[in-house]
């Protein structure tokens, strides 16, 4: 398999029986991806490039090739999980994601409802499946997702490091999912991982799949076999290349050459010890007794903490325990609530580094932070980037990136760096460059900070912070740490000793499964089928946009709110709230139509010319606006965008694919607040700040750059979406729907009654 | 199972929508179809989020606030051309128009309710004329200062009537601002934005990527 890059993977021969569980092994950038998208139809159907020799999956009726047929076809018998949580599930509800699947493979829609609750239930997540994804943690997430794509009895399952963004119990969990997914259908594994350890959990080498295909850089095949010959073999060799490694077998190629090879020393540094400078070290920032956390909700308390210069120093903490938090204070991006923080101006780089670009090319990045030319040129070279200078930063691989923003940060010349999760989801190598950097950072006399949740990084670490319960623990020395296996699991660095007895999962609210009907709204009028109120709203739009007298309207508008306030049960001043935008646009359209059309003037010794005519056609107009908006506000509080596009597709025929693609696209736009939060706030930093050490605000040219790197953000996301709905076997093909919507009487009584009151003003205005 | 759906390629050596050249008569992919939702999606968002600082503009404008409107009126235009020149596939751009207008209608609610989606269809149609003109294959500056006048003038018409605007002194000046606005904004600016969107890669499985890229060269060895 070839990508356009030239960068390939394979040539691998070999077959995956029923059943059989399989680690692919290899560093970064060899295309462990590539070939799992391959297998999945994603190639050439969804990714450019070219796959020669032949890839075949035993489907039921017969061999499927992936390659000529893209992802629909192979959807059947693949599930694929990726490492985004985030874009695992794509409808708003856990239950119809799941249920997604099943309703390709035509399963009768009166057994979908079991089969979703059996499969949530083996993820132990049968309490959420009427939750909305984003009230859910990563673990969580993961486990749903990995409930979707098992489903529909899937035969081989495609992991791309599922664990990337947990911490231990996280990986605890989903590695238990996995195993029982397994024991469930039978399905043979290929799993991508580089947290190895974690992922064996206590058993160590045992605790991985028995077979091993291990890459090397280029993505040819080194060995293909049981996986502790595998690596007996070739571990050297992959360690070379950048690989991660299980520990057990790290500390069996050191044992095995004790002279210490100085000369690899960007591979190396992972294991680098701190070069200890123990005098006596410049504070540059000190958090005091500090309160931390949006307001309304304490995160951390009675937080104390020093960042001395030359120090580098790891925080360390539960998914959630607040490290971006603390961050966020330390970087004065968020205030201080309680308590105080003195010392100089720190820079953050954040855990996406594309969030935080803001130059068209990887030389402009640089150039970005007003650092001397020569001092730029110096960095581009010490990035090991200088190739790529005049490319878009958007087009590095991610340890690239990595390193990109860590520089950028470096050249503004702060005292005090600080890095969210600097190795997440890098291999080997690409990590040791990230600390590396940070490691001379410090030793070039600044103060650094980073998050981490893993337990090699802590190592080249001065000092570990814990972050647990609501506190800061510490700090400790990295090795007092690691004895700790108490503080290690509060850290979230270890999972507790029973692993495969995961956390309870919180139930839902209501603690619904899959089984019971999802709850029933209150309101009368949210009962009422969503087809009918959007046909009815139409129906009013068009009787309005007929009528030019404000009488009638008037009429309706008064009926209407009442129906509204009876209807919703708000109450008026709630209403006139919820209509403020409206009323603000009904008002210019009054005023404009008052001054600007000519006619009769009752008032002709104003300043302005005022026309009778005016002010009739103006209220009318205004009124119109006022009656459609409020519909258009009732409507929306009425239904959810779920039961909306369930009741499009059983009374309109909206198809499947048109209707769950844009039930994907709201739940996308339910997340774009929050990732344009992130956006802006890494954009800020990147600007000089200001005299206090505060990121400056942000003028219009950089909120133009943070609306293109959303969009930027937003295309990659679609491509991820629709990978997901594909692979769940959305297509437009024959398929089954597992919740339709039945029409009522009382949605006819509504319809007779709004038609006859409506007559009804019309012919009494007559 | 796959004999009801035509197959996104045949030849393994083509990009995922090939042959840029002569658009295919069959129906969008989900990638495509998922693509134009999001296109739509985020520029509704942004929009909203521009418009946040607009208002405050167009408070202090007064009366005039309602001409204001016309000003801004090209950056409704913009996600018709952009997903047009990604995916060059005809109706595209209509089609992302209307979407855009459902999100708006069906998720936000707008003072206009279901009407919008007219005028989204009146738009997306002028946008994307200039474009079938040239039996997408042209996506130079003037076809997109073309469709950004379109654009704005075909559905002025019917805006016009809608709103009242027939019969006011303005209705000149209006149309003036508004076509404009077209231009610069939903037209100029749509081909600013593609361009700044290819140089990052992102649309390099697009269309759009496979116009500009040459063969998949040879494996290159590491």
């Amino acid at each position: 398999m070839v990508l356009p890059s030239g960068a390939g993977v394979g040539p691998w021969s070999g077959r995956i029986d029923a059943g059989e569980q399989v680690l692919l092994l290899g560093p970064s950038g060899c295309g462990k991806s590539t070939l799992l998208r391959a297998l999945a139809g994603a190639i050439p159907s969804h990714q450019r490039g070219r796959v020669t020799g032949t890839v075949r999956l035993a489907g039921e009726d017969g061999p499927i090739d992936p390659v000529a047929d893209g992802v629909l076809a192979a959807a059947p018998v693949l599930g694929h999980l990726g490492q985004d949580p985030v874009s695992g599930v794509c409808l708003p509800r856990i239950a119809d994601d799941v249920a997604l699947p099943l309703e390709s493979a035509c399963t009768p829609p009166e057994r979908i409802g079991a089969r979703v609750h059996a499969s949530l239930e083996a993820m132990e997540v049968g309490g959420l499946a009427h939750r909305d994804p984003s009230t859910l943690s990563g673990g969580q997430l993961q486990r749903a997702a990995l409930a979707a794509a098992t489903a529909a009895g899937p035969r081989l399952l495609l992991l791309d490091e599922p664990t990337a963004m947990l911490d231990a119990d996280g990986v605890a969990a989903v590695r238990s999912a996995v195993e029982s997914a397994v024991a469930r259908t039978g399905c043979a594994v290929l799993l991508v991982e580089h947290r190895l350890d974690e992922w064996a959990g206590e058993r160590g080498l045992a605790g991985l799949p028995q077979r091993t295909i291990a890459l090397d850089r280029s993505g040819r095949v080194l060995a293909d076999g049981p996986t502790g010959e595998v690596l007996a073999a070739h571990g050297a060799a992959l360690r070379d290349q950048g690989s991660w490694l299980p520990r057990e077998i790290e500390e069996r190629l050191d044992g095995a050459r004790r002279t210490p090879s100085a000369g690899a020393a960007s591979t190396e540094s992972v294991s680098m010890a701190p070069a200890p400078s123990r005098r006596a070290p410049q504070e540059l920032l000190r958090l005091r007794e500090a309160t931390l956390g949006p307001a309304g909700r304490d995160v951390l308390t009675g937080a104390d903490l020093t960042v001395r210069a030359g120090h580098l120093l790891a925080v360390v903490g539960r998914n959630g325990a607040g490290k971006s938090t603390l961050l966020g204070a330390l970087s004065r991006l968020d205030p201080v609530r309680v308590g105080r923080l003195d010392g100089a101006g720190a820079g953050l780089v954040l855990q996406r580094p594309e969030a935080q670009f803001v130059a068209d090319t990887v030389a402009g990045e640089l150039a970005a932070s007003g650092a001397a030319q020569t001092a730029q040129d110096e960095m581009l070279a010490r990035l090991d980037l200088a190739d790529f200078a005049a490319q878009s930063p958007y087009r590095l691989s991610g340890g690239q990136q990595r390193r990109l923003s860590l520089g950028a940060m470096l050249l503004a010349d702060r005292p005090v760096l600080l890095a969210d999760e600097p190795g997440y989801g890098l291999d080997r190598a690409a990590q040791g460059a990230v600390l590396a950097l940070l490691r001379e950072a410090a030793e070039e006399g600044r103060g650094v900070v980073m998050t981490t949740h893993d337990l090699r990084s802590i190592e080249c670490a001065d000092e570990v912070v814990v972050i647990a319960d609501g506190r800061l623990h510490g700090p400790v020395a990295p090795g007092e740490l690691l004895a700790d296996g108490q503080l290690l699991h509060r850290a979230g660095l270890r999972a507790r000793d029973e692993p495969h007895t995961a956390r309870p999962v919180p139930m839902a609210p209501e603690g619904l499964t899959a089984l019971d009907p999802p709850p029933r709204p209150r309101a009368p009028l949210a009962r009422r089928d969503p087809s009918v109120l959007l046909g009815l709203l139409t129906a009013l739009s068009i009787v309005c946009i007929a009528l030019t007298d404000p009488g009638p309207l008037l009429g309706l508008y008064l009926l209407l709110a009442g129906g509204t306030m009876l209807g919703l049960r708000i109450g008026p001043f709630a209403l006139a709230r919820a209509q403020a935008p409206f009323v603000l646009f009904a008002v210019g359209v009054f005023m404009v139509n008052v001054l600007s059309r000519p006619g009769h003037e009752p008032w002709p010794e104003l300043p302005v010319r005022v026309t009778c005519e005016g002010i009739v056609l103006g209220t009318a107009l205004a009124l119109r606006a006022l009656v459609i908006g409020l519909g258009a506000l009732t409507v929306v509080r009425a239904t959810d965008p779920g039961r909306t596009m369930t009741s499009l597709r059983t009374h309109a025929r909206l198809p499947a694919r048109i209707s769950l693609a844009l039930l994907a696209g709201q739940r996308l736009l339910e997340d774009l607040p929050r990732r344009w939060e992130t956006i802006t706030r890494a954009h800020r930093l990147r600007r000089p700040s200001s005299a206090d050490g505060t990121p400056a605000p942000l003028g219009p040219r950089a909120m133009l750059r943070c609306a293109f790197a959303l969009l930027v953000d937003a295309i990659r996301s679609s491509a991820r979406i629709a990978f997901a709905l594909e692979s769940r076997g959305l297509g437009a093909g024959e398929r089954t729907q597992w919740r339709t919507a039945a029409l009522t009487r009382a949605d006819g009584a509504l319809v007779l009654g709004v038609v006859l009151t409506v007559a009804a003003v019309l012919v009494l205005s007559w | 199972m796959t004999a009801s759906r035509p197959a996104p390629a045949s030849d393994t050596d083509t990009a995922p929508a090939p042959d840029t050249a002569a658009p295919r008569r069959t129906p969008l992919t989900l990638r495509e179809l998922v693509l134009v939702v999001v296109l739509g999606v985020v520029f509704g968002f942004l929009y909203w989020v521009f418009v946040q600082a607009w208002n405050a503009l167009a408070i202090v404008m007064g009366p005039a606030g309602d001409i204001s409107q016309h000003l801004v009126f090209g950056s409704w235009l913009l996600v018709a051309p952009i997903a047009l020149a990604i995916l060059r596939r005809p109706g595209v751009g209509v089609l992302a128009e209307m979407l855009a207008a459902t999100i708006e209608v069906l998720f936000l609610g707008s003072p206009v309710g279901p009407l919008l989606l007219l005028s989204a269809a009146l738009q997306g149609i002028g946008s994307e004329l200039p474009f079938a003109l040239t039996r997408y294959r042209r996506y130079g500056w003037g076809v997109f200062a073309a469709s950004g006048a379109l654009g704005a003038s075909l559905v002025f018409a019917w805006t016009a009537y809608r709103m009242g605007w027939y019969g006011q002194d303005l209705l000149a000046l209006r149309l003036g601002i508004q076509v404009l606005s077209g231009i610069v904004l939903g037209g100029l600016l749509a081909k600013v934005i593609v361009r700044a969107l290819e140089r990052t890669g992102v649309l390099s499985d697009f269309a759009i990527g496979a116009a500009s890229a040459g063969a998949i060269p040879e494996r290159r060895a590491r």
